[in-house]
């Protein structure tokens, strides 16, 4: 009885040994791979800074658009080409610790991550270009507060996209909040461009 | 220092350039021609010469810069460069690679600049004018004497070694002459020149300019004759190789015998042989008769020594104000800019030897009119009135730096950024298309 359970525990240990084994060469290659990553991005950081310092480029923004970003256009340049290498050495990793099925679900990730990421960048230039226009446009706040409603519902609209919800309940969402946002433009349009006019006929009435 | 130390300063420095001579002719002497036996077409040799001069011309301006380098542990450096120059030559005939090579050459360059300015360093920085000129003059008549010596052994060995180790054998055997003169170089005592100090201000820079500018001209147009002379003789006149050759020899040996007579002579002398030196291309130009052209070349050797003396000298008078550092840089930029010049003006030129014999008579010409007005101690007008040209002529060349540069300078820094975001938009896609390959 011992025996058999002596016996069992060697296997199991043997056998733990044995896939251990196999997994060293492996773990190896991602010791190799994540401290040639961090290599790469250390290098590209301080060569991108240098340059990016010569080429001065939130200020030449500055100078040709006109506007000033809440962030550093350089600092967004160093995140992207450190996120690129990051991607595909997690990329390598996964396919060689992995496989095949796990490559294609990082690759969904992937293109699920690349929406997000576009919907943030995409926020950021809408609320930016919002902010420059009430800066430069001296605007009274009912419109200020009336901008920001419709950047809003925009900016649901987009987030509907990527929620997990089922593509009719998606559809019906986008669909309601596009309806929104075309009647609220069109009221404001008659109002802006007729209000004189009906609040005269209101008085006479 | 006493006379004996001084005695023994200057003779270790004569045999050194004795045995660097023998060094030069068997190495660099032979480049060319090794070139050529690996393959090197006209350009690709022009090309190499132009890359390592620029490079040479970089690093001596940095050191111009920052002159600390040449204050601190003298003599290792002197040493080390002296013992690397040499042993580059060891490695450029192993991998006969045109790349390599030229990467090789390039690293020559930069150790032969480096030794240059530590060699001018010493001889500035530890003797007085009189002794500079007795230096200079000894060592250059070494120097031709071992090139004679080395030039025959060059030729010799080519003929016959067999081709496989042809160059190996030359360039190793060279090497080790050139670290004998380095052996020599370990004897000479230059403890006096570690922390040596840099005048505070230079006193007169317009005299600086004037003979810095004139050297420059001046060496311009020897480097060019040189590039234009042969091809004529040889291509143009139909004279034999062994013509080539024994103006070679011809000028060496006058260019040993110029050293020795030209060095006591003053710069009212000197000039002499500078106004004759411009006579050289046209000489050159319309005596038909290859033959008489070993006696030319003799000749404008000759007077080409005593232009050559008259900058070195000037640098010498100078030496005590403008400092030994600033000078050794200086005599190195002004050599390494001459020959980045005349490389693309010979490429330019060709085998036009009509225009390439008249831009070489107006050089020439350029650089004597520059002495004889500019510098107030070779001038032919009085000494202050020489001294007034120079200032304007270094005024104006001031003013008109300054304008060329604020306006190229934001030129080329546009370029420059421009240039360096491409890089970084080009880097970015080059990772997301990797990305984008592995993922689809």
């Amino acid at each position: 009885m011992v025996e058999d359970i002596i016996r069992v525990i060697r296997e199991i240990f043997a056998q733990i040994a044995a896939e251990t084994v196999r997994l060293i060469p492996k773990i190896f290659i991602v010791l190799v791979v994540i401290v040639l990553t961090a290599l790469v991005i250390k290098l590209l950081n301080f060569s991108f800074r240098k340059l990016l310092k010569m080429v001065r480029l939130d200020e030449a923004f500055e100078r040709l658009a006109g506007i000033t970003l809440p962030f550093s256009l350089s600092n967004v340049i160093i995140w992207v080409a450190d996120l690129g290498i990051a991607l595909i050495a997690i990329y390598g990793i996964v396919n060689l610790f992995l496989g095949t099925l796990y490559t294609q679900l990082f690759t969904e990730g992937l293109y699920y991550g690349a929406r997000v990421l576009s919907i943030i960048a995409l926020t950021l230039v809408i609320f930016t270009l919002f902010n420059t226009a009430i800066e430069k446009v001296k605007v009274e706040t009912r419109l200020k507060g009336y901008m920001f409603f419709i950047i809003l519902l925009l900016v649901t609209a987009m987030l509907v996209d990527i929620t997990a919800l089922s593509d009719p309940v998606k559809n019906a969402l986008i669909t309601g909040l596009s309806l929104g946002v075309g009647i609220s433009i069109g009221v404001f349009a008659v109002w802006f461009f007729f209000h004189e006019y009906l609040d005269k006929r209101l008085l006479e009435k | 220092m006493k006379t004996w130390d001084l005695y023994r300063f200057k003779w270790l420095l004569v045999m050194e350039a004795l045995f660097a001579g023998v060094y030069i002719s068997l190495t660099r002497g032979l480049f060319v021609i090794f070139l050529v036996s690996i393959g090197y077409a006209v350009e690709a040799i022009s090309f190499v010469v132009l890359v390592s001069s620029f490079v040479s011309l970089v690093i001596a301006g940095a050191i111009y810069k920052r002159p600390i380098f040449l204050m601190r542990h003298v003599k290792l450096k002197l040493v080390l460069f002296h013992a690397l120059e040499r042993i580059t030559w060891f490695f450029i005939p192993l991998i006969q690679h045109t790349l390599v090579v030229s990467v090789i050459y390039s690293f020559y360059m930069v150790f032969s600049s480096v030794l240059s300015i530590f060699l001018s360093f010493t001889i500035y920085g530890l003797l007085d004018e009189t002794s500079i000129k007795d230096v200079t003059a000894k060592r250059s008549a070494a120097m031709g004497i071992s090139n004679i010596v080395g030039y025959g052994l060059g030729i010799f060995l080519l003929a016959f070694l067999p081709y496989e180790t042809k160059f190996i054998s030359i360039f190793s055997l060279g090497t080790l002459l050139g670290l004998f003169s380095t052996f020599l170089i370990i004897f000479v005592d230059v403890s006096r020149l570690e922390n040596a100090e840099l005048p505070l201000r230079t006193m007169q820079p317009e005299k600086v300019f004037s003979a810095s500018f004139f050297f420059v001209i001046l060496l311009l147009s020897g480097n060019l004759f040189g590039i234009v002379w042969t091809p004529y003789i040889m291509n143009e006149l139909k004279g034999a190789d062994f013509i080539a050759a024994s103006m070679s020899l011809s000028g060496t040996v006058a260019s040993i015998v110029a050293s020795l007579i030209w060095s006591k002579r003053s710069f009212k002398a000197l000039r002499l042989g500078l106004a004759l030196n411009a006579f050289g291309p046209l000489l050159a130009w319309f005596i038909p008769f290859p033959e008489y052209h070993v006696g030319i070349s003799a000749f404008t050797s000759f007077t080409f020594t005593a232009a050559n003396f008259i900058g070195t000298f000037l640098f010498a008078k100078y030496n005590e104000w403008f400092g030994a550092i600033k000078s050794s840089i200086l005599l190195v930029i002004i050599g390494n800019l001459a020959q980045l010049a005349s490389a693309p003006i010979g490429m330019f030129l060709g085998s036009n030897f009509v225009l390439a014999f008249t831009v070489l008579f107006l050089t020439k010409a350029s650089a004597t009119f520059l002495a004889m007005v500019f510098i107030p101690e070779v001038a032919v007008l009085r000494e202050d009135v020489a001294r007034t040209y120079s200032r304007i002529l270094y005024r104006n060349s001031i003013v008109g730096y300054r304008v060329a540069v604020e306006v190229s300078r934001e030129t080329v820094l546009g370029v420059f950024r421009i240039l360096a975001l491409s890089l970084i938009l080009t880097t970015l896609y080059l990772i997301y298309r990797t990305l984008l390959l592995l993922i689809t």
